[in-house]
């Protein structure tokens, strides 16, 4: 099991966005979170990533309250280490002067052998067809090519579990299916991934699960299979 | 897929000293808190925008002017009386702002005292200047304090820069804290790489600024700002005409 979310609330002052949820996550899962704006997704997400603390219950990954992992500076860097965060404004994420730096961050932080780290960035930058890039400066790239460099980055670490806040916002349809068949790569060579999305027709026959929020503070877990058999849920996602 | 990317990663980090950098989030957090423009203290005690702020400047003028000891404890009794409306939670946060301008303040008085010249009372005074003020910011909001500015006649060109670098000291405050938790979730060992990031975090910093100054001007542009500063109009009610009641009050303090 990675992660495990007992009776979790949080609210910002007096308003809830998250009441009492419950859900699982277990490894090698590819979830959705979806929902109407405002509804707590990229609230659980902070949480999850360990910059928001939950004001009531608890997270546990791998066994491990989060508390425990972010209480000390090495358990800290571990747990980023095995879950690696795509933020949805890249902006933010990109921060060295070139492509290649930008990729090479996370390894060399790892303080791996410098030839590991050299072909730790080109499979990342050739996995995501950007070896092209490595050169240029991140901010002046596109915004789907920014995206791309910010997921290369985050590969780099090779992180068990990746959160992905929106990752197919601002993207072109063609773009998107790039995105999503690279995602169900990653999903079969291992990895766990939680996306927060919008487009559950693109998602569909991707995702092995999905998380759906409402507005009254509800927080369901239900399989593909389940959605696809259920009418009002499958209306329902359909809508957000 | 490359192999390494298929198999699980033994990584521990080593232990390193803590970076300076990533320590300031918790700092830019708080003072982020702090900027937000509605809260739920400004809500529940509101007076009339002007009213009070006139209020607070009267207190302020009234401290600075008087040199009678009768009149300095009439005025720390109205403040209290103000005090009073609040819960307990908003007076010890008020009590708490107050103090640390208050330590400063000694802090910068102290060689009066050394050399023989300093006053107990000049100080009692300034610590009542403190608490009126750190009234009126804990329970006005930014917005308030402009529509007050405006009813007052202040140009709108003043008005206009204020309510922009606020909002521009949100968003980038926003956008800071972003990036040092981006820096943060990437940061999985050798934390010395953090102190050659400062300048690139800046730069980026600028960057974005510059963007944000752009869209904002083009924003105003396409809505055909004229340069007037528009605000929400407030009706006085019981509670501004007893604030009114009480200024006078230290209206007359002054005069006497």
């Amino acid at each position: 099991m990675e992660f495990e979310v007992k009776n979790l609330s949080f609210g910002y002052g007096k308003k809830d966005v998250l009441r009492d949820v419950n859900f699982n996550i277990d490894d090698n899962e590819y979830l959705c979170l979806m929902g109407p704006n405002g509804s707590g997704k990229s609230t659980l997400m902070q949480i999850m990533s360990g910059f928001l603390k939950a004001k009531h219950g608890e997270v546990l990954f791998q066994g491990k309250p989060l508390n425990t992992w972010l209480a000390d500076d090495l358990t800290k860097k571990t747990y980023h280490q095995k879950v690696g965060i795509l933020f949805q404004n890249v902006d933010i994420q990109l921060f060295n002067s070139s492509v290649y730096e930008e990729v090479a961050f996370g390894p060399k932080q790892m303080e791996l052998p410098a030839e590991v780290i050299a072909q730790r960035v080109n499979d990342c930058l050739a996995l995501l067809g950007i070896t092209s890039l490595k050169d240029r400066v991140p901010y002046h790239l596109s915004g789907g090519e920014k995206r791309k460099v910010a997921l290369a980055s985050v590969l780099a670490l090779n992180p068990e579990v990746i959160l992905l806040d929106e990752p197919l916002v601002g993207l072109t349809e063609a773009s998107r299916l790039e995105f999503l068949q690279l995602f169900a790569k990653l999903h079969q060579s291992g990895k766990t991934l939680i996306m927060i999305t919008h487009y559950y027709n693109q998602i569909k026959n991707y995702a092995s699960d999905f998380l759906i929020f409402d507005e009254n503070y509800q927080v369901i877990k239900r399989s593909a299979e389940e959605i696809r058999k259920n009418e009002h849920l499958l209306e329902q996602v359909q809508k957000f | 897929m490359p192999d390494w990317l298929m198999k699980t990663e033994n990584y521990q980090p080593q232990p390193q000293k803590k970076s300076g950098l990533l320590s300031n989030e918790k700092i830019l957090t708080n003072l982020l808190n702090k900027l937000h423009q509605e809260s739920s203290i400004t809500q529940q005690h509101q007076f009339h925008p002007v009213v009070y702020l006139i209020n607070v400047l009267l207190i302020s003028l009234v401290l600075c002017c008087t040199n009678n000891r009768l009149t300095v404890w009439l005025v720390a009794l109205y403040e209290a009386l103000l005090l009073l409306r609040l819960n307990g939670k908003t007076i010890l946060k008020i009590f708490k702002r107050s103090l640390k301008l208050f330590i400063l303040n000694l802090f910068l008085y102290c060689p009066a005292f050394l050399l023989g010249t300093g006053n107990v009372f000049f100080l009692i005074k300034i610590g009542l200047v403190f608490v009126a003020i750190m009234t009126y910011a804990t329970t006005t909001s930014v917005y308030d304090f402009l529509t007050a500015l405006k009813q007052l006649h202040v140009p709108n060109f003043i008005i206009f820069q204020i309510d922009i670098f606020v909002k521009h000291l949100h968003v980038l405050g926003d956008f800071l804290l972003q990036m040092l938790q981006a820096i943060e979730a990437r940061s999985v060992g050798n934390s010395s790489v953090h102190n050659h990031m400062i300048g690139v975090i800046f730069g980026n910093l600028y960057l974005e600024m510059v963007k944000y100054g752009k869209e904002l001007y083009n924003a105003l542009v396409a809505r055909a700002f004229t340069g007037n500063y528009n605000y929400m109009r407030h009706r006085l009610n019981k509670r501004d005409y007893l604030l009114i009641g009480g200024e006078l009050a230290v209206f007359v303090l002054l005069i006497i």
